[in-house]
């Protein structure tokens, strides 16, 4: 009974696990030599126009995800804003061509945290915290370039259908007494295994996406040495050590970081040295109607490290106004010792930038909780002034006393 | 890392969770990522096989005959493999949509009553249907929770199934072009069938005198009043009868989800002699 649970459990686990299968060879990459017949018979790539799905294992796929892009579609962490999905989408378009980017669906979810994801039906998920930690178009690009890459080389069908034959074996392998137990660990190593490879292949993929788009490929591997400052940082503030290197170790599902950066930091090097762009200004005008939303988001996470982090690097020596409200924010809010005195200097940095009327709130409650009650009313009537129609009014009215 | 499903799939009710386990396998087996994602894998305990609560005083009239909007219905058929691995089948399941709305609209006809269901939707309109089935599964994971569950019951809410959508709801009877509806009913089932090979390996469990795997029915059904929001009747039940991949086992699934909502006449009271 409790093998037979244990064994329950490690199934189940392995279902939790975006594991994976077989590796589909790269169409393009022989595409020359392929004579007319094979071509006629090449099969269908998802991304090819109006296609559908093959046989009955992408048929349920599809089927789960169709509902499952149902519910996405409502949610309400959905950014619907128009301007912004088709500047994300605009990348996505330039880096894997707009002949193919078209059959993708991509829903921007109002997340702090840092992944996207990609359903064999095309929907492709954004969260909002890798907009907020991507620094620059090319970042985006490898992302959105990964995510790309399952989808075009059908990595979850090759997930779905490795995983349920090894999963069948390690059922078949249970009756076996002893050695039985052994065999069901291999299966569940080679799934694991399997997919880690698809994560290496997507990576690889996608930096070609980023050769041919002239986005710096370099960046691919940035992205993820900034992931793992940002991981450090996060065990600095609460004194533990870092998890960067930390990838689950038997269960890892993904490359460890560390990994991931090295070969493609080793794979940008010996890329075709074309005339790269980064497109960091235009990432930043693009977000800029967002960045106040995002950064409210990150700083209610309660992750102090996180967060001072990411302003730090995103400021990198230039602290703008929004930047030094979201500073003074995220000290308001953690609130320890010395934090109130902390904020209501950056609040005050903020204004003399011409900063967000919000900057009066904060300072004036800052004075508040100082012991300052002078000070505070006055910064709060300051706020009523500059933002007449506020919808907490009513509430910063009573406490500036009018 | 946060997993994909808690954001973006709301908080929700049993009947949510019953659907989210099913959810999170094809989910987790759809969706690549980027980064790590920590999934958790979403279980569902059922502790009774079936129940019904009704609304005290609650009883479907016959005269003038009710009308029932029904809204679309959460049904997934899959097929289980040896290795526990499930997997939503197509035909199964549009074929199981299809027969349950005939069933439903059958079941209601030979009581005077009138099913429409609901067309697709469309605009604001998904909108308005999406926050209410969000707030309708809120709704059933309180009564399961707190009303079907005695032990857990709330003070205020000791004795009665005393809950509701709130009158905003009368907007759902407009949905899609219908009108002059008097209920909703949501609706959702999910099974799934042993795969061959997990039929043999169920067998081979038996033989070495390990816990037998077996196909899983589960299922809801709920009505609300159209015009206060009212939730009047549950019937919550984890194992059904009846394969509803034939039409004999729709109409079957019907019946036993529907059951209460028409209570049987008492029997005849047989006189002493």
């Amino acid at each position: 009974m409790m093998r037979r649970a244990l064994k329950t459990s490690m199934i189940l686990s392995l279902a939790a696990l975006s594991a994976s299968h077989i590796f589909a060879p790269l169409s393009a990459q022989n595409s020359d030599q392929v004579s007319s017949l094979a071509e006629a018979q090449k099969p269908l790539r998802p991304s090819a126009f109006d296609y559908k799905p093959q046989d009955d294992d992408e048929r349920s796929l599809w089927l789960a995800m169709d509902e499952f892009e149902r519910e996405t579609s409502n949610s309400k962490f959905l950014i619907r804003d128009e301007k912004l999905n088709r500047y994300i989408k605009s990348i996505l378009c330039r880096t894997v061509g707009e002949n193919k980017c078209h059959s993708t669906r991509i829903y921007l979810m109002q997340t702090p945290q840092f992944n996207a994801m990609m359903a064999p039906n095309g929907m492709m998920i954004v969260w909002t915290g890798l907009l907020l930690r991507a620094r620059n178009e090319a970042q985006l690009a490898a992302v959105l370039g990964h995510e790309f890459a399952h989808f075009e080389n059908q990595h979850s069908l090759q997930s779905l259908r490795g995983m349920r034959a090894k999963a069948d074996a390690m059922r078949y392998l249970s009756f076996v007494p002893f050695v039985g137990i052994i065999g069901q660990i291999g299966m569940i190593s080679s799934i694991l295994e399997f997919g880690r490879d698809m994560e290496r292949q997507s990576d690889m993929v996608a930096l070609d996406y980023l050769v041919a788009a002239r986005y710096d490929p370099m960046e691919s591997s940035t992205i993820w040495k900034q992931i793992r400052a940002e991981m450090d940082a996060v065990a600095a503030a609460k004194g533990k050590p870092s998890h960067k290197d930390d990838n689950g170790g038997f269960w890892a599902t993904h490359p460890a970081t560390g990994e991931r950066m090295e070969y493609l930091r080793a794979a940008a090097v010996k890329a075709p040295k074309y005339g790269y762009r980064v497109g960091e200004k235009e990432y930043r005008e693009n977000l800029s109607d967002w960045w106040p939303r995002l950064i409210d988001d990150q700083i209610k996470l309660n992750d102090f490290g996180a967060t001072e982090f990411l302003l730090s690097s995103l400021a990198n020596g230039k602290w703008t106004s929004e930047l030094l409200y979201a500073r003074a924010e995220l000290y308001r809010a953690r609130g320890k010792k010395d934090d109130f005195q902390k904020s209501i200097g950056f609040y005050k940095q903020s204004i003399a930038l011409n900063g967000l009327p919000e900057n009066w709130r904060g300072l004036g409650v800052a004075y508040l909780r100082t012991g300052q009650p002078l000070l505070g009313k006055a910064a709060l009537k300051n706020y009523l002034l500059k933002a007449p129609y506020a919808s907490d009014k009513s509430i910063i009215s009573m406490m500036a006393g009018k | 890392m946060d997993s994909l499903h808690r954001t973006s799939l709301k908080s929700g009710g049993i009947g949510y969770k019953l659907k989210k386990s099913i959810a999170t396998a094809g989910l987790v087996l759809g969706l690549v990522s980027v980064f790590v994602t920590s999934s958790s894998y979403a279980g569902t305990v059922l502790v009774s096989e079936q129940q019904d609560i009704i609304r005290p005083g609650f009883k479907l009239q016959d005269a003038p005959p009710p009308h029932i909007i029904l809204f679309r219905p959460d049904i997934t058929i899959s097929e289980q493999s040896a290795g526990g691995v499930e997997q939503p089948n197509v035909d199964w399941t549009n074929n199981a949509r299809a027969s349950m709305n005939l069933s439903l609209q059958n079941f209601f006809q030979q009581r005077g009553a009138k099913l429409s269901i609901m067309p697709e939707l469309k605009g604001e309109e998904v909108t308005v249907m999406s926050d209410y089935r969000s707030l309708f599964l809120t709704l059933l994971n309180i009564s399961i929770n707190h009303q079907m569950t005695p032990d857990d019951r709330l003070p205020n809410k000791e004795h009665a199934l005393d809950w509701t959508l709130g009158p905003g709801a009368a907007k759902l009877a407009t949905l899609g072009g219908l009108q002059g509806a008097d209920y909703g009913l949501f609706f959702l089932t999910n099974d799934s069938f042993l795969s061959r090979s997990a039929e043999r390996a169920a067998l081979l469990s038996g033989i070495f005198g390990q816990e037998e795997t077996s196909s899983t029915h589960i299922g809801y059904a709920a009505l609300v009043d159209l015009k206060t929001g009212d939730l009047l009747w549950l019937n919550t039940d984890v194992a059904m009868e009846g394969d509803i991949r034939t039409e004999k086992g729709a109409v079957l699934r019907v019946s036993e989800l529907m059951q209460g909502l028409y209570p049987p006449p008492p029997a005849p009271v047989k006189k002493r002699k």
